[in-house]
């Protein structure tokens, strides 16, 4: 099948990503360019200043048109925010006999439907799977009940966020083919088919939110956005030892650990000083701690979450850990503390690239909105073609 | 916060707030020997005194004896210069006493002689080692004389200078609350029964995991919000209409005024404490009476925690800004206050004022004013999850210390 190349647009808080991708002859997929610029004028997932996001958009849209060689016109944007939602529906119809593709149509319609207030949109709605009489995880069409259940992942969001986001890709001439939930990306890229089967919990660390997707009894059951992300690290250690930003980010890079170690009790770190500032040392414990309260609440309301929706007890695979928070120390050993469950870090997988290495966790997500893109393609592609199958078998030629 | 899990952490122990309880003076030993008698996981608690006899008779485990060489043993018969010599003989004591905690809650009847002279001292070294100091103390009623009303004043004065919030409980506001006959001893024991609840309405709310939260930042706001003096009021109600009875017995009592200190107020905390059948319906009226009947604009923050064997029993403890501060920094300064932590500096928000620069080296970021720095996230909505704004950094909402660099 030959395929325009799928562009996809990660507007994140500290980054602002673009992917090229291409299908590969055996149907994988090849990154072929990313451009990457840092962000601003994004706080915690959410746009704070147009202007600034347009001209990192830019950026980082140039920087992939020139790799590629190529013009972008279309782009599936990958978006986060704490006004992001997911929401586990079920719909029920009443059966007779047989079941056929359209009573599953209409089940699916029915369990799409849901009452959102005004400003809210829908952004994806996910198939989790189908009940037949109670019977759970079947193919229903062809079997025979009396009833068909769907269970569906609702991921909705604020409109106007959208809007803007989308106002952002206009602003570079750039048409959104479609508005993808960033965490569903990571998802997309970073999870195995057998750890979704499994069950397992996908949590991307940003710099302004954490995203966080969950499968479970071979479906998705859960997503949902914190908006603390690696920033509130920063800010709380900016805030403790009285530094600008950029040098508590310095530090956090440095030295930042997700766990308090008896080493750190020992250790002191000299803090930046200004000019004519004494300088000051503070121990490393004391970094330590500031990290990992953080760190270690931020997982606990995933957990708290996770366990009022009672799936906690159903995540086989563990916990997978991907964006950029990935690179914390010992975030790994804090997630296995906090959930009980083994976490490994997480990166794209069969994604090959043609330039850099594209197996890194802040990949994730920009490389699974391609992936996202490139299956909606298929999907549509394959549905045209069976329109056109149709078509020709009432006309009498296929 | 949301961290309900079990988790027996190694290190756990370390990153909490650890707080130390302190009873200055005989006094300040009653209430608290009241609170722990029936109090379940009580946190470290400390007698400080000169006097052997009432330290032994405590049921307080750590009891720290001071001015040894001054009073010899004995009280310091209503002498607050006595006991002011007595810590200063002791310092390093007293110092070594606070040096491991976060936070101090301070317990004292002003206007005796110990109480009086130690509970300042104590309240400095506590800043000198960077602690946050919270003051319960009492006033004394009117009858026990003009001597001890005016030493308590002092006292207080005093006290405010070191203690980031003293929260006073006049006794003759109580005096309402009693009837004509009643025997002094009862009295007393009445002032002792409605600190140690005030005193534990908190401190429940801050230290459990509960059904709905207080945090420091919480406190913190609190603080900022009253000038250093706060006051606080308790009340009790049993059976269908028990929110109702408890919410009657503060608004309209004499711990208030009536609720006249609700009305001037501009920060409060409730905290209810239930039993399993504590309804929201009940938490609802509560926070909407308050609101009521505080000003507009007043903050209002409210925790609660179901208590198992509390079915059918409710009770309230109020901490309120006893004056209107405006919650602007600008108007806080004209204020003067400047013996206050919290209003050092108060339009320099990019140098927050140093904590025990006087003594220690170490400096950090005050208490109060920190509540609503958010730092970078400060012109963007905050993140509220669970009553809690997430913007601020979780050990500052814990009270958990971090020195902010030593020279």
């Amino acid at each position: 099948m030959n395929m325009e190349p799928i562009v996809a647009l990660e507007i994140g808080t500290s980054r602002v990503r673009v992917f090229v991708g291409e299908a590969r002859e055996d149907g994988g997929l090849m990154i072929t360019a990313v451009g990457d610029s840092a962000s601003s004028g994004m706080r915690k997932g959410e746009m704070f200043h147009f202007d600034s996001v347009c001209s990192c958009v830019e950026t980082a849209l140039h920087q992939a048109e020139e790799a590629a060689n190529l013009t972008i016109n279309e782009v599936y944007l990958a978006m986060s925010g704490s006004q992001i939602e997911g929401m586990p529906n079920r719909g029920e119809i009443p059966v007779d006999g047989e079941i056929t593709p359209d009573h599953v149509e209409h089940v699916l319609r029915v369990a799409r439907e849901v009452t959102l207030p005004a400003d809210r949109q829908i952004l994806h709605s996910i198939v989790g799977q189908y009940s037949v009489d109670g019977l759970a995880g079947v193919r229903p069409v062809g079997m025979t009940g009396k009833t068909l259940a769907a269970d569906v992942l609702i991921v909705h969001g604020l409109y106007s966020r959208m809007l803007n986001l989308v106002r952002v890709a206009k602003s570079q001439k750039l048409e959104v083919a479609e508005l993808l939930f960033s965490g569903l990306c990571s998802a997309m890229s970073a999870l195995s088919a057998e750890q979704k089967l499994q069950g397992v919990l996908l949590i991307d660390v940003g710099g302004g939110t954490t995203d966080y997707v969950a499968y479970a009894q071979a479906r998705i059951a859960d997503a949902g956005v914190i908006s603390v992300g690696g920033d509130h690290v920063t800010n709380d250690i900016a805030r403790a030892f009285r530094l600008p930003t950029t040098e508590a980010e310095a530090l956090k890079i440095q030295f930042g650990d997700a766990m308090v170690s008896a080493a750190g009790r020992t250790r002191r770190l000299a803090l930046p000083a200004g000019a004519g500032e004494t300088p000051r040392t503070a121990k490393l414990s004391d970094l330590q701690t500031i990290v990992h309260l953080r760190m270690e609440e931020t997982l606990g309301l995933i957990r708290a979450r996770l366990q009022q929706q009672k799936l906690l007890h159903l995540l086989g695979s563990g916990v997978v850990l991907t964006g950029g928070g990935a690179y914390l120390r010992n975030v790994a050993p804090l997630a296995e503390k906090v959930f009980g469950l083994p976490c490994e870090i997480g990166a794209p997988r069969n994604v090959s690239g043609l330039t850099a290495n594209l197996a890194v966790p802040e990949y994730a997500t920009g490389v699974g909105a391609v992936l996202c893109g490139y299956k909606s393609v298929r999907t549509r592609a394959e549905q045209t073609r069976s329109v056109w199958q149709k078509l020709g078998h009432w006309f009498g030629i296929g | 916060m949301a961290s309900t899990w079990d988790n027996p952490s190694d290190e756990g122990g370390d990153l909490r707030c650890r707080v130390l309880v302190a009873a200055v003076g005989g006094g300040g030993g009653s209430v608290l020997g009241h609170a722990l008698a029936d109090w379940p996981e009580p946190p470290p608690v400390a007698a400080v005194n000169t006097d052997a006899r009432a330290l032994a008779g405590t049921g307080i485990a750590l009891k720290v004896m001071i001015g040894r060489t001054v009073a010899k043993g004995m009280g310091t018969g209503g002498d607050a210069e006595l006991g002011r010599l007595a810590a200063n003989e002791d310092l390093d004591a007293l110092r070594a006493l606070v040096t491991d905690y976060d936070l101090l809650v301070l317990v004292a009847s002003l206007g005796g002689g110990t109480a009086t002279g130690v509970a300042p001292v104590l309240a400095r070294i506590a800043r000198e080692e960077g602690l946050l100091t919270l003051a319960y103390v009492t006033t004394p009623f009117e009858f026990e004389g003009v001597r001890r009303q005016e030493q308590a004043q002092e006292g207080l004065t005093a006290l405010k200078q070191y203690a980031d919030a003293v929260v006073v409980l006049p006794n003759q506001r109580l005096h309402a609350l009693l009837s004509p006959g009643t025997p002094l001893a009862e009295a007393f024991s009445f002032v002792n029964r409605m600190m140690s609840a005030g005193i534990r309405g908190l401190w429940t709310l801050l230290a459990r995991d509960n059904m709905l939260n207080l945090d420091f930042s919480d406190l913190q706001s609190l603080v900022e919000n009253s000038g250093n003096e706060c006051c606080f009021g308790y009340g009790e109600g049993q059976g269908a209409d028990k929110a109702t009875q408890a919410l009657q017995k503060l608004l309209a009592g004499p711990m208030l005024e009536k609720g006249r200190v609700v009305a001037n107020s501009g920060a409060m905390i409730l905290s209810v404490i239930g039993g399993p059948d504590l309804s929201l319906s009940e938490l609802e009226m509560i926070h909407r009476r308050f609101q009521e009947a505080a000003r507009p604009g007043a903050r209002i923050s409210m925790g609660a925690a179901v208590m198992d064997d509390w079915a059918g029993r409710l009770a309230l403890t109020v901490l309120a800004a006893e004056h209107w501060l405006p919650a602007t920094r600008g108007a806080a300064a004209e204020t003067p206050k400047p013996s206050s932590p919290f209003f050092r500096e108060p339009s320099a928000k990019e140098t927050p004022a140093r904590r025990g620069a006087k003594g220690g080296q170490q400096s950090e970021l005050p208490l109060g004013g920190a509540a609503h720095d958010r730092g970078r996230f400060q012109d963007v909505a905050p993140t509220i999850y669970a009553g809690a704004d997430l913007d601020i950094p979780t050990y500052a909402r814990r009270g958990i210390r971090i020195p902010s660099g030593t020279s």
